[in-house]
């Protein structure tokens, strides 16, 4: 792919500069219409809350931002926040290169995918919750349950993604690089791997906040740390502003995460646009 | 030209001069219910080497099928394909087959999908550039260069995966209605640009169209086919001098002869199709 083409449509005469402008202001418009949005949102929150419903139900804007805002001062957010980052990657990393690996192999191995299918529904049948005990059995209270809890719930969805999205590589692309004099290696690097981007970049979009469920759910049920374990904790002392706070922190690790996958989807999927 | 091979096919088993020979090939698909239904009825043809030879025949007889067994894509139920006095029992890759659809990948680009076959056939390196420059010019697509198939019309789509073939020169070429997909005056530039290629590289061709006009514009012989599953109904011979002048064609009595007797003998076909 070379990087300076730009992506005008085909006819259009527009000089690349006006495209661009024009663009611009479709990105700001959008931007101050989503602002907008969670202004709304936010202001029917605050007027809500302690009139109509009690604030120790609903907690409100103004005091969850008072609340981050004191735990950003005082620094002790960090040691929740990066613990579950820590959990976070690791768990979305390695639950993605599995599932991955695995929806690979079973796509290019029908008669064994047909084997070890059932095993595997069978498998992703059973709430990853009920798992979790047992994880923190085997890996302990510390990072790696959280990370095995988190690589269970993300790796069927990745699994699944590609291991049907293996089935939707057209045969007849591949019989014209046939033909045409490819091998193996030829098809896999122009045909598979191309096609395959689209279902890949579904199961990193979906497993990111599958990843976040699987993360939570091992810090709720046995950590010291970890943004789990602080909304959790806020729970246990009916401390609604504390569970929103910890929800808010919970939100922005997972939209850096999307934000990353966002900018590797426009990267490869720039011919479908 | 050059005794375009008159003889309709020789039932010797094991042909060595042809360039393609199909022997007593039948062939059907099965439905995924497991109804079979045929598509080719024990079909004997021989295609020289430097022959331009069309199939005609009303839709769903079994040419396509004709092409893919050639191509190695498909395997007869019964009877053998060969390839210069060899089975084919693989993907052929020294045909170019402009099938029906473009097939262009959708994630390259007009350049890029022009370059792939140069690559996978490690043309020199220092020609791929002027070679894709030539065959973007060739077929039209000058300024589309850098266009992803998907922002192409059908027709460019089209001329972009004909010149994806013949870009490194096969010289046995399977096409299956290549011009189906253009207007009509694309179509006869594309009919004539075809025949001057065929003409200067002197590359064999089996081609498949229903257009009976283009079938006489360009074959050496034309093999006409039954509705499904498809039997060889006929083999003309067309006697036309070349380099032919596709534009002024029709206006030929030996053309418009042959159109009529072509017509008469699909027609009982067609409608037999139709009203089945």
């Amino acid at each position: 792919m070379t990087g300076t083409r730009t992506d005008a449509l085909a006819g259009s005469a527009a000089p690349a500069s006006r495209v661009d402008g024009g663009r611009l202001r479709r990105v700001l418009a959008m931007a101050a219409a989503r602002l907008g949005l969670a202004v709304v949102l936010l202001g029917a929150w605050q007027l809500v809350s302690g009139r109509l419903i009690p604030v120790y139900y609903v907690s409100s804007p103004t005091q969850i931002a008072a609340r981050l805002g004191h735990l950003v001062a005082t620094g002790s957010v960090w040691r929740d926040f990066d613990a579950t980052a820590e959990e976070f990657v690791l768990g979305y990393v390695i639950g993605i290169a599995v599932g991955l690996a695995a929806g690979l192999t079973l796509g290019a191995l029908p008669r064994f995918a047909r084997l070890v299918e059932p095993l595997i529904t069978a498998l992703n049948g059973i709430p990853k919750i009920a798992l979790a005990p047992l994880v923190v059995l085997w890996l302990g209270i510390g990072l790696w349950s959280k990370v095995g809890i988190a690589v269970t719930t993300v790796f069927f969805v990745m699994f699944y993604n590609t291991y049907l999205g293996m089935r939707t590589v057209p045969e007849r692309l591949v019989n014209a690089l046939k033909v045409m004099g490819a091998g193996r290696g030829t098809i896999i690097r122009r045909v598979v791997i191309p096609q395959m981007s689209i279902p890949i970049l579904a199961g990193l979009k979906a497993g990111i906040p599958f990843t976040a469920i699987g993360v939570i759910v091992g810090e709720f049920v046995a950590s010291d740390h970890g943004l789990g374990y602080y909304i959790r904790s806020s729970s246990d002392n009916y401390d609604a502003a504390g569970i929103y706070s910890g929800i808010v922190l919970l939100m922005v690790l997972i939209l850096i995460l999307g934000f990353i996958v966002d900018l590797w989807e426009r990267r490869v999927t720039r011919w479908r646009r | 030209m050059q005794e375009p091979s008159g003889s309709v096919s020789s039932t010797s088993p094991e042909p060595k001069t042809a360039a393609i020979s199909f022997r007593g090939v039948r062939h059907a698909f099965r439905a995924p219910g497991g109804a079979a239904f045929g598509v080719l009825d024990d079909v004997d043809l021989d295609v020289a080497e430097n022959e331009f030879c069309v199939i005609v025949g009303p839709s769903g007889c079994g040419k396509s099928t004709l092409l893919n067994l050639c191509a190695g894509l498909l395997r007869p139920e019964a009877g053998t394909t060969w390839f210069r006095g060899r089975p084919v029992d693989a993907a052929n890759t020294e045909v170019g087959y402009v099938t029906q659809d473009a097939n262009l990948l959708p994630w390259l680009t007009v350049r890029e999908n022009l370059m792939l076959p140069l690559s996978v056939r490690r043309h020199p390196k220092a020609e791929r550039a002027e070679l894709v420059r030539t065959w973007v010019r060739t077929v039209g697509l000058t300024g589309f260069d850098d266009h992803y198939p998907h922002e192409l019309s059908g027709g460019m789509q089209k001329r972009c995966s004909i010149a994806r073939t013949l870009i490194y020169g096969p010289d046995v070429i399977l096409m299956d209605e290549p011009f189906g997909a253009l207007d009509a005056m694309t179509k006869v530039v594309m009919q004539d640009e075809l025949l001057r290629i065929w003409q200067s590289r002197r590359t064999t061709l089996l081609f498949v169209t229903h257009d009976l006009a283009e079938a006489i514009a360009l074959a050496d012989r034309i093999v006409v086919m039954s509705a499904r599953p498809g039997r060889i109904l006929d083999v003309l011979d067309v006697d036309l001098p070349r380099p032919r002048d596709v534009y002024h064609l029709m206006e030929s009595p030996v053309a418009s002869d042959l159109h009529d007797r072509l017509w008469r003998i699909l027609r009982a076909e067609v409608t037999e199709e139709a009203s089945s």
